[in-house]
């Protein structure tokens, strides 16, 4: 099939809405997994140097009494 | 009110019903309001399903599924045979609301739902886009709610606000939504400062369109896959994110695949961008997609370009199945040197020419899925393998691996239906080769209702299937209808398959005349050059010489005996002809003899006959009949000298006697059995006049009173394999209680006495199939029904019907309240 031809009916029958280079969403739950999806990134932005180097640390030990 | 007022319009109709004015009105709280109430399976049909009656079908079974709590559906199949399927199981499935949420009012789907509403079904069609009902839902067919009869008085939305919500702020509220349920809602939460409304939608909540959000595409496709939706996220991911579909298509291509959704699939990957078209992955599922949907042009040569610098295995094989088989072959092996997976390792063992170095490696490949492959690759291996196991002619291993594919299927790993049936058929048809017919008939009808009219060529594998199962169980009427059907919609290629078994059943028949133009028709039509096609001929042709006892048939019978490409139900049914051909003092080479002494009495029956033909033939392989065979269970019939004689009911209660009785009864002792205490005996006169009648048909000596040739007996051999402990095979002979009408006390104590040892039996075995088939003989047996239930797998659509009879037999069975 020809790109330009399956590009036409893909878009004519998508069931998604674009609004620029975003897409609109309703479901909740989809919702609340691309809130998680966001927020694993901001905590992967935020990781210490070491661990995105490659090196990761090792885990503190439990302090004895 | 309101709601109330609307819920009792609905559930109160006589005819489907069909909702316009969707959402803002508070359509999706009325349908979510039943759901609690009802069982109610909802679903949507959205753009993307427009004209795609599969992806329609998977939205009805996924919602008919989740509201009935068991899996009778599956995916892959077109919403026509969904609804083949809900209509079969109607009697237990009701009450069953079905409501569609959709824009598309022409699609022939809402048609189609109309109608179901007839055979039992509530019926809700949501037409969300409309403001008015489209032209078919008027005219008396369905009941109309539209905006009119949704808008909500004043004086019920004073009831239905919150507290919050001061009392002279309602009017203006009311006035602004014009009385929209959902704007009113919507409304009086912000006054009252209530979070934003949650809308009940068919696959879980929606947030308020005022609060929808507007989401990064590659955030949107990463949610998506974290919520299992790979379909959506691969098409979101086509759209605007083309970079990430070749590792989104590890999960997404088996999901398309498993749903039947290769064509949809086809358009996706038919729209990337030149730069994204060319991975390894997305060539893999451009060939795969391309050729489900019969457009390979483009796909096959960016594929064959990739491989000449690539060694890519798994494209490699997938590239092997698109070839004739030699050429095919050759790839075949290069992918397998170059890397041994599950695919792999199938093609290779798909193509291999020698059967058994086919089966040795299809045993690896299902090994193999079973360690590192995903469910999908597990039950494509294990089907390969049962379907050469069942050309090599080992049926009982064969209906052994095709059991255990089902249960992969059932215990819930892979949702293609339409791949499951065909394992239905696959074990039918081995479990009949092998004479192992219990279960074999219900699963066969259940997956025959399906498939008819909906799913062409699954329709004609079934069709033969239950064709042989009627050769067996002595119904060749049956057989010939089915057998007519089949020949009747065959392809020419396929017009010499369809022709020798059509040829089969006529020969059964005695209709050899008939035969004969069937045989001519398929020789003058197969083509020489088509090994299979050919030969499929010469054995249509061969059949009839040899029942015929014309000369010359023998030797072209041993050529299709001898080829080893075809299977081995067909190389039998070559062999046992020739045996009859060739006469006395036949020879049989070493592996066609192996396969006729492997032949269970059953594959003998599908493959020869009339039995006056080859009595002394099966009698090599198994014990010969008995020139008298008695059926009690079911309709009461003997058979005496190759003529079937229909047994009337004091007939048949004397033929049990004497079978009982092998060495004879007296008359007094005859008349104990036959006549129940308070009434006259019979004269000596009146049982002498009925010994008589029964000896016009069968032979029946003198008192003490037997049969005088050998008989056999199904009432006989059932409790045989019950002490032996073959339950399976005890119930596959209980087609009915024995003679259900008679009162005569020897009948009535033998009927209790049976019924009760076999319930005992099957209960004690625990076997799903003999615990089913039981449970549908007798009908009200709340044990039984019980028992069937717990022993069935998660997936297994019989489990539907045994739950729904546990709890109708409960509540019958309850004492009144």
């Amino acid at each position: 099939m020809d790109r330009e031809e399956a590009l036409r009916q893909l878009k004519a029958t998508t069931q998604f809405t674009f609004v620029g280079d975003k897409v609109l969403l309703r479901q909740a739950s989809v919702l609340r997994a691309a809130a998680e999806v966001q927020l694993d990134a901001a905590r992967a932005a935020h990781v210490p140097g070491e661990m995105l180097r490659g090196g990761v640390r090792a885990p503190v030990a439990r302090p004895t009494a | 009110m309101w709601l109330e007022r609307l819920l009792g319009v609905i559930t109160g109709s006589d005819l489907p019903v069909v909702v316009t004015g969707g959402e803002p009105y508070g359509v999706p709280f009325l349908i979510e309001a039943m759901r609690a109430r009802t069982p109610l399976a909802w679903f949507e049909v959205g753009a993307d399903a427009r004209g795609d009656a599969v992806a329609q079908g998977n939205a009805l079974a996924r919602a008919v599924d989740g509201a009935i709590g068991t899996r009778l559906l599956g995916s892959a199949l077109p919403y026509q045979a969904q609804l083949a399927s809900l209509r079969h199981h109607g009697a237990d499935l009701r009450p069953l609301w079905l409501a569609l949420t959709t824009e598309l009012t022409s699609e022939p789907l809402l048609a189609d739902l109309l109608d179901l509403h007839r055979h039992g079904f509530g019926v809700l069609l949501d037409l969300r886009g409309a403001e008015a009902p489209p032209a078919w839902a008027r005219g008396g067919a369905a009941t109309l709610l539209g905006p009119a009869e949704l808008r909500l008085p004043r004086d019920e939305a004073e009831l239905l606000l919150p507290r919050a919500v001061p009392a002279d702020g309602l009017e203006a509220l009311w006035r602004a939504a014009d009385g929209r349920f959902t704007d009113l809602l919507r409304r009086a939460n912000r006054v009252a400062g209530i979070p934003a409304l949650s809308v009940p939608g068919p696959s879980g909540a929606l947030v308020d369109a005022e609060e929808a959000q507007l989401v990064d595409v590659a955030v949107a496709v990463q949610a998506l896959r974290r919520e299992g939706e790979l379909v959506a996220a691969l098409e979101l991911a086509t759209l605007k994110a083309p970079e990430l579909v070749d590792d989104l298509l590890k999960q997404a291509g088996p999901r398309y695949q498993e749903e039947g959704l290769l064509k949809r699939l086809h358009l996706l990957l038919s729209a990337l961008p030149e730069e994204h078209a060319h991975g390894e992955r997305v060539l893999e599922w451009r060939l795969v997609a391309g050729f489900a949907a019969g457009d390979v042009t483009t796909v096959l040569p960016d594929v064959d370009a990739y491989l000449a610098v690539h060694l890519a295995p798994e494209l490699r094989a997938r590239r092997a199945g698109a070839l004739p088989p030699e050429k095919g072959f050759a790839l075949a092996e290069q992918a397998l040197a170059a890397r041994r997976t599950p695919l792999t390792l199938w093609q290779y063992g798909r193509l291999h020419p020698d059967p058994e170095v086919a089966l040795q490696t299809l045993r690896e490949a299902v090994q193999l899925a079973d360690d590192v492959g995903g469910p999908f690759d597990l039950v494509r291996n294990a089907g390969m393998l049962v379907a050469q196991l069942f050309r090599v002619g080992d049926y009982e291993q064969a209906a052994r691996w095709a059991r255990w594919t089902l249960d992969v299927f059932d215990r819930g790993d892979v949702r293609d239906g339409a791949r499951r049936l065909q394992v239905v058929n696959d074990l039918a048809m081995a479990s009949i080769m092998s004479g192992d017919l219990v279960g074999v008939r219900g699963s066969l009808e259940s997956a025959q209702a399906i498939a008819e009219g909906n799913l062409p060529q699954l329709a004609v594998l079934l069709r033969g299937t239950l064709a042989g199962l009627e050769l067996v169980e002595g119904a060749p009427e049956a057989a010939l209808e089915l057998a007519l059907a089949n020949y009747h919609t065959s392809t020419r290629r396929s017009r010499a398959v369809h022709g020798q078994f059509l040829v089969r059943v006529l020969l059964e028949l005695g209709r050899r005349g008939e035969a004969r133009r069937v045989a001519d028709d398929v020789v003058a039509l197969a083509d020489e050059g088509r090994g299979f096609e050919w030969r499929m001929a010469q054995l249509a042709a061969g059949m009839v010489d040899a029942v015929e006892g014309k000369g010359g048939a023998a030797e072209r019978l041993l050529d299709v005996a001898l080829a080893r490409d075809l299977s081995a139900e067909h190389r039998l049914a070559a062999a046992l002809h020739y045996l009859v051909a060739a006469g006395d003092g036949a020879v049989l080479p070493d592996d066609v003899a192996a396969l006729v002494a492997g032949a269970s009495k059953a594959g003998l029956r599908v493959a020869s006959g009339p039995e006056e033909t080859f009595r002394g033939v099966w009698g090599v392989v198994v014990a010969p009949p008995a020139g008298l065979r008695l059926t009690l269970l079911g309709d009461p019939t003997a058979r005496f000298r190759g003529h079937a004689h229909a047994l009337p009911q004091r007939l048949a209660e004397v033929a049990t006697a004497l079978a009982h009785h092998p060495d004879g009864i007296e008359l007094d002792a005859l008349n104990v059995y036959l006549v129940p205490d308070g009434q006259a005996p019979l004269t000596k006169s009146g049982m002498r006049a009925m010994l008589t009648r029964l000896r016009k048909l069968l032979p029946v000596s003198d008192a003490p009173y037997r049969f005088e040739v050998p008989f056999d007996c199904d009432l006989l051999e059932l409790r045989a394999h019950l002490a032996k402990g073959e339950v399976r095979q005890a119930v596959a002979l209980y087609r009915s209680q024995l003679l259900p009408q008679s009162e005569a006390p020897g009948v009535v104590e033998e009927r209790l006495d049976l019924e009760e040892e076999l319930r005992q039996a099957a209960l004690g075995a625990g076997d799903p199939d003999a615990l089913f088939d039981l449970a549908q003989r007798l009908g009200d047996d709340l044990e039984c029904w019980e028992a069937a239930a717990a022993a069935l797998l998660a997936g297994d659509p019989r489990l539907t019907v045994a739950r729904a009879r546990v709890r109708r037999l409960a509540e019958a069975y309850a004492p009144p309240s």
